[in-house]
Formats: structure tokens, sequence, C-alpha cells
């Protein structure tokens, strides 16, 4: 597979916001190990993952920025959101504060983002239905109003994950193909990579795949 | 190779100490210029930052709280040392006192000194506060304080890190390996850095909680056995006064309640008197001679009215108690020599000789003052009305003279000296002289105005007893200018009508 690494035509770079403790870093590890990673550490500033999808016969690879929830480094993670196509806001839903917070972490993606930017609310730990705080109904409503795609999805189970992430990636490759997302634009979130599998240019220095979390 | 690795493995670390020095120099210039810090980074020590506060206060309440024990400390043993002093006052004065205001001394005196005893029992539950807190000072809160500090230092350090990447979060591509390198480099230091704090912000929370929960403990301990000591005092002292209030309950005031009386009511009987006879205003005019005859001073016949009124206005005073003593009307001349009378047995009690020595200083004393008095006012005022020496008399002499013939007009415009309230109730009440005070009759032709013994102006007394006041008043009867008791007594005369 020395080829595979470099076999992709997209590179979309995607964030993960949302509070602290709601799963973040739990979405992205089993996102790109498959597995779930019962103890996790707080986040520092921010950590990376990534994994190559199939959309719309294209190979692309996202490059996702987990970022750390806790109040002290909301300064230092601002920086990430720039240049980012696509971002998951994640809250628990069992934990009734983390939506309510919502609002602000809206904010900052929508100031912060450009305006392309596809933006998805996950509630995440959906397997504990027994101590569900917020209603699926409700968070549809809420996403609807503000333009959101919607899923709730489980860390644990797997449930929704992979899902949550492509559903993103076709709806931004959409816009690239509408236009509305101009590939050329300096913060798009979207590298074009001409695909050149061949010859195995390198069309970045080697990053490790699948990076995972930092712990 | 190796050789380059090592170095890079050098330079790296170099760098990297240095960079870490850098950002690490940046928060704490930040942290001193007081620059507004990153708001989230600040709000997330929010229950740091309280305990701090709290800390703060506990320390700086404590140093107070010495430095307050000292001076209390201080201030206790003055006063018990000044109510002491003015007990032993007391119990002195009262001792030469026979009266019941000798008893009310010893009384006081005695409450007053075992006051002052008892107050000093507060010093050993204060002392024993001062250590517990001082102790507590040197030892709790330095300990915390010590903490506290540590607490300080890492957090600048971490809050140094954030800054560090916060910068190379601004241009941050993972795909870039070098860029992802140097980012985990800052990513550790903030890690390591943040680990430490968050160990250290736990303790400092900790400690300041049982700081504060072992000062509560310490302070009511101490504060109890201070307390009780405190209120056992009070109520012990408060006690013994208010029965000596009690037991001297029906006590007549001292001095200035009687000496009032005496000037009040004879001012309040002399404006009814100039009331009563506005109508009649030469009857007020013609009041003085008639009055005069009321007294015993046999100076009516001498005595014009307007010199009576010289005279008056001579001693600048108002009504001279003669004067207001011989009242229109008898029942008020009866009260008033009621009211004087008392007055006088207080003055007897305060004048009468006490045991030892004492009296003789006091009479000594008395004759300092009064003699001194005496004289000027004799020496400046030939025209004196009041029979007695011419100006030429030398003071002594010339100052009992007028004392002496005229009692009834001898008034000073203060009527408050017991020569004169003597003087006055001798002429008005027939009250007998205290031995002391009495003085073989003097030779009446020199003082025609006299009738009676004459009082002895207590003031120019000579020290010791009546014999030695009588040779004074020979010897004041041979000072007197004008030899010929006849040519006194016209002397006298002529003052009298100046």
């Amino acid at each position: 597979m020395a080829t595979a690494p470099y076999n992709y035509s997209y590179i979309f770079k995607y964030i993960i916001i949302g509070d602290m403790g709601v799963g973040k870093s739990c979405l992205l590890h089993q996102f790109t190990e498959k597995k779930f990673m019962a103890d996790c550490p707080h986040t520092i500033g921010v950590e990376f993952g990534t994994r190559i999808m199939e959309v719309g016969g294209q190979k692309i690879k996202l490059q996702i920025w987990d970022t750390a929830g806790q109040e002290r480094f909301r300064a230092v993670t601002r920086s990430y959101y720039r240049g980012a196509a696509g971002a998951l806001m994640v809250y628990d839903i069992t934990r009734r504060s983390t939506y309510n917070h919502l609002s602000s972490w809206l904010t900052d993606a929508r100031n912060l983002t450009n305006p392309n930017t596809v933006i998805i609310l996950i509630g995440n730990k959906a397997d504990l239905e027994a101590q569900r705080d917020v209603t699926y109904d409700e968070a549809k409503q809420f996403a609807e109003e503000n333009g959101l795609l919607f899923l709730e999805a489980s860390a644990k189970t797997g449930e929704n994950v992979e899902d949550a992430f492509l559903e993103a990636a076709k709806k931004i490759y959409q816009n690239i193909q509408d236009g509305s997302l101009d590939l050329n634009a300096a913060e798009s979130g979207v590298q074009h990579k001409p695909s050149a599998p061949q010859g195995g240019r390198l069309t970045s220095e080697p990053t490790p795949q699948r990076e995972g979390c930092g712990c | 190779m190796m050789e380059g690795l090592a170095s890079d493995m050098l330079d790296s670390s170099v760098v990297a100490r240095m960079q870490k020095k850098f950002w690490k120099t940046k928060q704490v210039l930040i942290k001193a210029t007081g620059k507004k810090e990153d708001e989230y980074v600040v709000a997330s020590d929010a229950d740091l930052d309280a305990k701090l506060e709290f800390f703060r206060s506990v320390q700086s309440t404590c140093t107070q709280l010495l430095k307050v024990i000292q001076r209390y400390q201080h201030r206790i043993s003055s006063l018990s040392q000044e109510e002491n002093e003015l007990g032993l006052f007391l119990r002195f004065q009262g001792e030469h006192d026979h009266t019941r205001a000798g008893n009310m001394m010893n009384a006081t005196s005695q409450a007053l000194c075992t006051s002052a005893k008892k107050r000093l029992a507060l010093g050993p539950p204060l002392q024993r506060l001062q250590q517990e807190v001082e102790t507590f000072r040197r030892r709790a809160i330095a300990d915390t304080l010590l903490t506290v500090e540590h607490m300080e230092r890492s957090r600048t350090e971490y809050r140094g890190a954030l800054l560090w990447m916060k910068d190379a979060s601004q241009e941050l591509d993972p795909d870039t390996y070098k860029q992802l390198e140097k980012f985990r480099k800052i990513q550790s230091q903030v890690r390591g850095t943040k680990g430490q704090f968050d160990k250290l912000k736990n303790d400092v929370c900790q400690k300041v909680d049982m700081l504060g929960a072992s000062r509560c403990n310490m302070l009511s301990h101490s504060l109890c056995t201070y307390q009780t000591t405190l209120l056992q005092f009070w109520e012990k002292t408060a006690h013994t006064m208010s029965s000596i209030h009690q037991d001297f309950q029906g006590h007549v005031s001292y001095q200035f309640t009687t000496l009032k009386a005496l000037r009040d009511p004879l001012e309040q009987l002399t404006e009814k008197e100039e009331k009563e006879e506005r109508e009649n205003k030469r009857k007020e005019k013609k009041r003085p001679p008639p009055d005069l005859d009321d007294d015993l001073v046999s100076l009516d016949a001498i005595l014009a009215p307007d010199s009576m009124s010289d005279y008056g206005d001579l001693l600048g005073g108002g009504p001279s108690l003669p004067m207001s003593s011989s009242l229109p009307g008898q029942r008020e001349e009866e009260e008033e020599d009621a009211r004087q009378r008392g007055d006088m047995d207080f003055l007897k009690d305060l004048l009468s000789p006490g045991p030892g020595g004492g009296a003789d200083e006091f009479s000594r004393e008395w004759q300092d003052a009064f003699g001194s008095f005496d004289s000027p006012s004799l020496s400046h005022a030939p025209n004196m009305s009041v029979g007695g020496a011419t100006a030429a008399t030398p003071g002594s002499a010339g100052g009992a003279a007028p004392f002496m013939s005229g009692p009834a007009q001898s008034p000073q415009s203060q009527g408050f000296l017991p020569s004169q309230l003597l003087d006055h109730s001798l002429g008005s009440t027939g009250w007998s002289t205290p031995p002391m005070f009495q003085a073989p009759p003097l030779q009446p032709p020199p003082l025609p105005g006299l009738e009676q013994t004459p009082p002895p102006a207590p003031s120019s007394a000579p020290s010791g007893g009546s014999k030695d006041m009588s040779a004074w008043f020979n010897l004041f009867a041979d000072l007197d200018p004008l030899s010929n008791p006849d040519a006194i007594g016209r002397s006298e005369d002529e003052l009298l009508k100046a």
C-alpha cells in the first residue's frame, strides 16, 4: 500500500468542537482507529487525525483537528477554525449544559470559518439512552433553524460515527461541484490535490497516517 | 552523522530551553505590567483566585490582629495603673475626711483598686491568644504561603507555554512535518506545566480550606477564656460600683452644686426683688439701708446708700452677698439662712482641722492662697468703703480690716471663697466661728463697724491655733496705719463715704 497514503484528490480540513468531555477525542479515535478509548485525558490544545474516505468516486483525505474543549484553551483553539472545510459540533445528550453552550460554539464557528463551511451537529453518547437529557427532536429543530446537519452518534458503539464524517464530506463535495466552494480561495479548507498516484509524487511532506489521539 | 545528531539534539535542547524561557518571561512581563490576560485562561482559574483572595485576607487579618492585641494589652495595663493610682489617691484623701464624703471615697478607692487588679487578669488570656495567633501565622500561614508561591510560579510557566502554543497555532499545518514537530514540542511543554499547575492548584485549594478551618478552631479556643475572664471582670466591677452607688444614694452632692446653690438663689432673689419693686423704684433704692438694718453689722449707721453702691460697683460684682442676703422678706431670709447654715456646715467640715499635720498644711495653704488674694485687692482698692485700713495699710493688716469690719460688705465679685462665706454667715446668722478661726474679740474701736467678734480673715490668719490668730489680730491692730483708733474709725468713715 505504498501509494495508498497519497491516493487522494482532496484534503478536507475538519475541526471537532464542543464542551470538554462530550467525546470529541473518542469520536476521532473511533473514526480513525475503530476503537473506543475509555480513559482519554484532556486534549492539550489540539490533536490530529486523518483518514481517507471515498466520496463521489473521489478519494478524500480528511485532516481532522480535534480541539481542546477546556475553557483555558479557547483562545488557542480559535486559531484552528481558520481554513476548516467542515466542523463537527459535538454535545453530550446526557448533559444538558453541553447542549446549552452550543450557541456559543456556533457563534465561534460562524465567525471564524468561511460561510461555506459545513457544520454538522453531533449528539454523542447516544448509547446512554437512560440518562438522556436532550431530546432528538429539539436538537433536530435547533439544527434546522441554524442550517446544520444533525446526527446522534455513539463513539462507544460506533453508531453513526462514520456517517457523521461522511455526511459532512458529501456536503462539502457537493458544494465543490456546485461551485459554491471556491477551491482557489485561501481558506476554503479544501486542498485539491490532482490525483497523481503513479510516480508517488509526494504532495506534501510525509505525515503519519491515522495519527489518532496523541494520548 | 552521530555528531550531527548529537549537536542537533544539543541545539534543540538549548533552543528548546531558550524558547521555553522566552515564553515564560513573556508571561512574567504580562503579569508584571498588568496587561490584560487571555480572559478564558483567567476565567478558568476563577475558583483558584477566589481561594487565593481568601488566603490573603486571612494573612492580613492575622497580622492586624496581632498588632491590635499588642496595643490592647498596653492600654489595659496603663488603664489599670491609672485606676489604681486614682484609688490610692481617693483612699489617701478619704482617710483625712471624716464625713460621708470620706466614706464614699474610701469605698470607691477600694473598688477602684480592686478593679485595677482584676483588669490585669485579662492579661494572661490575651497573651495566650497572641501566642496562638503568632504560632498560627508562623506555621500555618507560612506553610500555605510557600505552596501558594510555588503554585504561582508554576502558573506563570504554564501560562507562558499557553502563549507559545497560541502563537504556534496561528500558522499550523499538521501535514508539515517540521511544524508538527514543533507543535508537539510545545504541546508537551504545555502538558507538563499544566499537570504541575493542576496539582499545585489542588494543593493550594486544600491548604487554604484547612487554613480557614484551623483558624476558626484556634480563635474559638483562645477567645473563650478571654471572654469568660472579661465577663467576670465586668460583672464583679459593675456590681461593686453600683452597690457603692446604692449606699450613697441619698447623699448630697459635692461642692459645685452647693456653691451653685449659694449663688443662684441669691441672684434669683435679687431679680425677684427687682421685679417686685419695679413699681417702687424709690423703694428699691431705699432698700439697702433698711436691709442693712437687718444686718448685725453696725455699718448701717455709717454707710450711705451711695457708698454702698459705690462699694458694690467697686467690687464689680452683682448684688453683694450681704445686700442680697438682707432680703425683703423674712421668709426668704430664713430660707437663705437655713441654706447657708447647711453650707456653712459643709464648709466647717471642709475647713475643720484634720488629724495630724493635714490641717496645718491645709490652713497654711489656705493662708497662702488667700493672703495673696487679699492684699492686692486691698492695696488696689483704697476706696473701699468697707471699714478698715486705708490704702497705706500694709497688706495683710489692711486686708483683715475691711473684712473684719464689714462682713456685710465683704463679698468680692466671686462670692464663693470660704472666707467670704464665713464672713457673710457671721453677719447674717450669728453663727459661731469654729474654734480654729475664733479669735479673741478685737478692739472694736479701731473698727467701728464691728459689733461682734470680727471674723478672722482665715486666709490671713497666721498658722496654728487661735492663739496665733489672736496674736495676729493684735498685730493687726498694731499694724493699723492709723494707730489712733479714732483716726482709724474716721478713715473708715471717710472710706465709706468715698
